[in-house]
């Protein structure tokens, strides 16, 4: 999918506020693999992300006329995809992981092993570079859902989507000191699971003193 | 410097990854972070597990989630007004709520009103015939009397020579006049209302439904209230279903 021009991002979504399916349809296929995406790391399930995905688009295009010009339109969308998200993890399971239980999580250092030994180092020089297995991914995968839901929602939105942390502050409707928070909380709590399951980890990512 | 010995929290670190540390956490960061073997170790365990969640990589889409042109009806509802008309409907629903509120807010004092006087007609005894009647009709003549004999008793000393039938008089011309004349007949008149003549003394200038002084009538009103008070309520009530 090519870039959507501003200028007809513009008259699109103008289109689609005065009923025009086939305009709101065409920022459907702009946009579909980015709120897929999102869902897909908040819920974790490919099948359950398709429907929330579609849900999310029925609820924006219901929506639309509430959609101000001059904001951008994907963080809109993120932002009506992550309350699905949301919404819909909260039906399904019975006992959400509150922030509730967010005091315990440590903020002090930690001691003993350390994540990073357990990659090799040409990776850990450049990890953007990082080909992730199957095995790798849905490890991860697993560790960001057993973030509560509203770190989950912030380490999405900051690490998967890019957004900033004054646009997740509005996606969510808090504050900075909020996102900046519930973002560190986060990705120290799937640090720790990382390092929990440590073991599942393949030998690829493991440092050689870690092999022994 | 004490600062330089704490260790970063993992808001700092974290903060840091993102650039999002202001200049006065930055120092303090900067100089902690250059002498602490830790800090740093936690610091690149953070940077990793970041990069691992960039790395997920962007899955394809398993089906098209365009809409079905049938929702177009269904959506199109709110939308064939142009968009500069639409603050006009928005108006007028806000013109009916602000009606609807005011009706509800009406109704519901009605409501109170018609209970007060629904509970004062069913309670009469209590707390209007028999309260008003005792004390008005007890305290007046009471009052007299006791005028009467206090200025009997005082008199004596004030005016000592004079006989018992001038001091009796002078004491009524100078002290009393004012207070017996009045009350002396509102006793006799409330009393005979209490011997049951009240009808014939107070003859009814309202119709007996709506004379607040009699328990029909309190009831009657009441009633009346209520009624209304409902309708008010359930009009509104249902005139909000159809307009949101």
């Amino acid at each position: 999918m090519g870039e959507l021009l501003r200028e007809d991002e513009a008259l699109l979504i103008s289109r689609s506020q005065s009923g025009d399916v086939n305009a709101f349809n065409q920022l459907v296929l702009h946009y579909q693999q980015t709120i897929y995406n999102m869902i897909l790391r908040m819920l974790g399930d490919r099948d359950t992300a398709a429907d929330v995905a579609q849900d999310t688009f029925i609820a924006a295009f219901r929506a639309i006329q509430s959609f101000r010009g001059g904001s951008s339109f994907r963080a809109w969308l993120l932002r009506i995809a992550s309350n699905q998200a949301c919404d819909h993890w909260r039906r399904t399971h019975r006992h959400p992981i509150d922030s509730l239980d967010s005091a315990m999580d440590e903020d002090e250092p930690h001691g003993g092993s350390l994540l990073s030994t357990l990659v090799t180092t040409d990776q850990a020089v450049n990890p953007e570079e990082f080909l992730l297995n199957q095995e790798l991914q849905e490890l991860i995968q697993k560790g960001l859902q057993e973030l509560p839901l509203d770190q989950r929602v912030a380490v999405v939105l900051c690490d998967v989507q890019g957004l900033t942390y004054e646009e997740i502050a509005t996606n969510t409707q808090t504050s900075l000191g909020t996102v900046r928070s519930r973002i560190a909380r986060g990705r120290a709590r799937l640090r720790d699971y990382l390092y929990r399951h440590r073991e599942l980890l393949p030998r690829s990512y493991r440092l050689l003193t870690d092999r022994e | 410097m004490a600062q330089q010995d704490e260790h970063l929290t993992t808001e700092q670190l974290s903060a840091f990854l993102d650039k999002q540390l202001s200049p006065a956490e930055r120092a303090v960061f900067d100089a902690h972070l250059a002498s602490c073997q830790q800090c740093q170790s936690r610091l690149a365990d953070l940077r990793l597990t970041v990069a691992l969640v960039r790395a997920l990589p962007q899955e394809e889409v398993p089906r098209s989630f365009v809409l079905p042109s049938r929702l177009a009806p269904v959506a199109e509802r709110p939308t064939p007004r142009p968009a500069t008309v639409t603050p006009v409907p928005r108006q007028r629903g806000a013109r009916v709520s602000v009606l609807q509120r005011t009706v509800r807010a009406v109704s519901t004092l009605a409501a109170v009103l018609a209970l007060i006087f629904i509970l004062s007609g069913i309670l009469p005894p209590i707390h209007f015939g028999g309260g008003e009647a005792t004390s008005s009709a007890g305290s007046v003549p009471a009052a007299s009397n006791q005028s009467a004999t206090s200025h009997s008793a005082n008199t004596p000393h004030v005016q000592g020579t004079a006989t018992f039938g001038s001091v009796q008089a002078a004491a009524d011309g100078k002290k009393t006049p004012v207070p017996t004349p009045k009350s002396t007949p509102a006793a006799t008149a409330r009393s005979s209302i209490h011997s049951g003549t009240s009808p014939a003394v107070q003859p009814p200038t309202l119709p007996p439904f709506l004379d607040l002084s009699r328990p029909e009538g309190r009831l009657a009103l009441g009633a009346l209230l209520l009624v209304l008070g409902i309708i008010g309520l359930v009009v509104t009530r249902r005139r909000r279903g159809t307009v949101y």
